[in-house]
């Protein structure tokens, strides 16, 4: 079936923007003294780290270096002219790459005390700098409550629109024991954003089901198996009955796969549903409501065509949010975006922004 | 034929008959409403009791066996959806895929089924036990079982050679031992394991598979017991419909690990059969790994080929169970993706309780052509040497 391409409809929103500090030096102020020694040290600083040798990796090119120094995604001016301006980009949710690894580490009061470091940073440095940022705050999952705290003592900025967590883990999300996570989320009408990139990390799983693989390329493909078993989780512990307006966001793991899991719970949940009582709807109910994919790293046939008859099932075009990447290294610009290209000016709209501009309850961007 | 198998029952019952029930089967099978006979590649047939393999064990495991059987069978994970059939179990009370006969009646007769591969019911727990030589004994008993016990009880039952992978050099010699046996048809393993299976401190098992040419077969349930890694990256599920859903993760795992280790490379003779580990995340999983291989095969000189078309050569996956859309249109296109026609295989999972049944197993919307193919030509393709000389036999 032949779609028309055109080009994508501006304004956009891109929700998934890279920052990161010049040195964590920068956290410092916002980090108790106790701990300063500690962000020094080898390892102090919050970085992913994989087992796998990746032969790319970094920054794009092309990607704007601050003229003050430090790497791309380090400052607030060069990052909203060199992406946002350029692109029409009314909004742009904020993530660091490297903070959510903190919830893999084995302690807990440090993570706890640098996720109050980063948020605080995120607001001082980014969130009031400009309007068109958006910011994803995190927390240490080691202590569930002390992450409830932290999202009430700072979820309630309105430039904070969802926690941003690890995929490498020790527990699916569902589990019962994230609930107040959950909780306080969901009150102050965050979301829950899951980035990959942490699998197999610290105290987490294995990287795979089946064990530790042996290639980079296997650790990457293993990442949507590892949000889909985060959404199994999410949707039979009955979060999403609990907390209904919670919304899960999965970035850098593609979507295409989300189709034949509805398919297969719904079908497992029939004979099955005395197990979980508390779901009144099917379980693609939940999956199609309650959770939303991050275009980056998309799945990427060779007939574009193909990669709607995998999407049509899920409401790919509902489901889907424009996410860059910027300024990594396999970053795309909205042209480059293969689903973007291949869908019709409606279905690029809802990706491009709408979809995006709902979830997060944004005012509609003035004209830009 | 009622009559036949009641009479050979009774005689069963009362001690009179030994394993000579094919006898009962005789009487012509019905025909296939399909208008040919089906090949099932997953039937679960088993020994009736403990007692029955412990003339195939060593001196040194027999106590053993009576006592902890197949290492851990807790089944974490089973809930009140059970295991088997209800009315699988066999009119003289055997359990369900015990009594040949009954297998006969219930299944083989009453779908037209001309071949059928046993895989097992509960022994691929074998390989999760952490002792690996009582694993390898097991395995060999079972194979001397399904060879001398089980398969002449009817002409139309296949053996699955059944190998402990944590011992890949004795799974080997296991292989040599009884791979050639014309009635043995492939090697199957737990999916549930430590390692993923294209890793290759396996190369001995595929060496031994591809020199026999045995398919090397993989089947879910025993992801996350005993030694084996937890069942997700995420750890383990709360729930057996968590659980069930996600043994599909595993499946991906284990075949990227085939297609990027170079396991199709280095033995190009090798096929792998996905058993009841689903169908439809084919497409997705390929175009990352096609678009991710582009990117990255610098790293990646042993791969010899785009990873759908390594998959296209050497991957099949059992139709059973398959996945349900409320558009049975939506999964036809997804089937197209992957090549269906030629990549799945037909299996009722019998005796287990989410049984396909044969007649109603694919929408009736796909092809009489991909029907064909995939209730009977693809898996006759794939064992086109050793079903050539059971046929020439017949």
């Amino acid at each position: 079936m032949a779609r028309p391409s055109q080009g994508v409809p501006a304004p956009l929103i891109d929700c998934d923007v890279h920052i990161t500090w010049r040195t964590t030096a920068e956290l410092k102020p916002f980090l108790p003294r106790v701990w300063h020694d500690r962000l020094g040290a080898g390892r102090g600083a919050p970085r992913i780290q994989p087992a796998f040798h990746m032969p790319i990796r970094g920054y794009h090119k092309e990607a704007a270096v601050p003229l003050a120094g430090g790497p791309p995604g380090s400052d607030p001016e060069t990052l909203a002219s060199d992406w946002l301006d350029r692109h029409s980009i009314a909004y742009a949710v904020l993530n660091h790459y490297d903070a959510p690894v903190i919830s893999t580490w084995g302690d807990t009061d440090y993570p706890v005390a640098l996720a109050r470091a980063y948020n605080d940073w995120l607001v001082a440095r980014w969130l009031s700098h400009d309007p068109r940022f958006l910011g994803s705050m995190v927390v240490a999952t080691q202590d569930p409550h002390a992450a409830a705290v932290e999202i009430d003592r700072i979820g309630a900025h309105p430039q904070i629109v969802q926690v941003l967590l690890s995929s490498g883990t020790r527990l699916a999300y569902g589990a019962r024991t994230f609930r107040p996570i959950h909780e306080s989320a969901a009150r102050h009408g965050l979301h829950l954003a899951i980035h990959t990139g942490t699998e197999g990390l610290g105290t987490s799983n294995p990287p795979t089901p089946a064990g530790w693989p042996s290639y980079a390329i296997e650790w990457r493909a293993g990442q949507p198996l590892n949000l889909s078993a985060h959404l199994v989780s999410l949707v039979t512990e009955g979060t999403f009955v609990e907390f209904p307006g919670l919304k899960v966001v999965l970035l850098e793991g593609g979507a295409a796969w989300l189709t034949q899991l509805l398919w297969r719970l719904d079908k497992n949940f029939k004979p099955m549903r005395s197990e979980c009582p508390w779901l009144t709807d099917l379980p693609s109910v939940y999956l199609k409501r309650n959770v939303r994919f991050g275009t980056h790293r998309l799945e990427r046939p060779e007939d574009p065509a193909h990669l709607w008859a995998m999407l049509r099932p899920m409401d790919g075009s509902s489901s889907l949010l424009y996410a860059s990447n910027y300024p990594h290294w396999d970053m795309e610009e909205p042209h480059e975006a293969q689903v973007l290209a291949c869908a019709s000016l409606s279905e690029r709209q809802r990706i491009a922004y709408e979809n995006a501009r709902e979830l997060y309850g944004l005012h509609p961007a003035l004209a830009v | 034929m009622v009559t036949t198998l009641r009479r050979a029952e009774r005689a069963a019952r009362t001690g009179t008959a030994t394993p000579t029930l094919e006898t009962a089967l005789t009487p012509a099978p019905r025909r296939s409403r399909l208008g040919y006979p089906l090949f099932d590649v997953d039937v679960h047939t088993s020994f009736r009791r403990a007692e029955d393999l412990l003339p195939h064990l060593p001196e040194r495991y027999k106590r053993r066996f009576k006592e902890s059987g197949v290492g851990d069978s807790s089944a974490t994970f089973l809930s009140g959806a059970g295991g088997n059939r209800d009315d699988a179990t066999a009119p003289d009370g055997s359990p369900p895929g015990t009594n040949a006969a009954f297998v006969a009646e219930q299944l083989l007769d009453l779908y037209d089924i001309e071949w059928a591969i046993c895989t097992g019911n509960g022994i691929l727990g074998l390989g999760t036990i952490p002792d690996a030589d009582y694993a390898a004994a097991l395995a060999r008993a079972h194979n001397d079982w399904t060879i001398n016990d089980w398969l002449p009880r009817d002409p139309r039952l296949l053996g699955a050679l059944v190998v402990a992978q944590q011992d890949p050099l004795q799974a080997a010699a296991e292989i040599e031992r009884v791979g050639a046996h014309p009635r043995m048809f492939e090697v199957v393993v737990s999916s549930g394991n430590v390692a993923p299976f294209g890793q290759r401190r396996y190369d001995p098992i595929y060496a031994a598979c591809a020199a026999l040419g045995l398919p090397f077969a993989i089947h879910p349930g025993t992801e996350g017991r005993s030694i084996t890694t937890p069942p997700t990256s995420v750890g383990y599920p709360a729930r057996r419909v968590e659980w069930h859903t996600n043994l599909s993760l595993n499946y991906m795992a284990h075949v990227t690990s085939f297609i990027c280790e170079g396991t199709f490379s280095r033995f190009p003779d090798l096929r792998l059969i996905l058993l009841e580990g689903g169908i439809s995340w084919v497409p997705p999983l390929l175009w990352r790994l096609d678009s991710d291989w582009r990117q990255l095969r610098s790293e990646l000189p042993h791969m010899k080929e785009l990873p759908s078309a390594a998959f296209r050569r050497h991957v099949r996956l059992s139709s059973q169970p398959i996945e349900e859309p409320d558009d049975p249109a939506d999964l036809m296109a997804v089937w197209e993706l992957l090549d269906a026609q030629h990549t799945v295989l037909f299996s009722s999972d019998y005796p287990h309780w989410d049984f396909d049944n044969p007649y109603a197993a694919f929408p009736s919307s796909m092809p009489a052509e991909w029907k064909r193919r995939i209730y009977r030509e693809n898996a006759r393709e794939l064992f086109a040497k050793k079903l050539a000389v059971l046929e020439a036999e017949k």
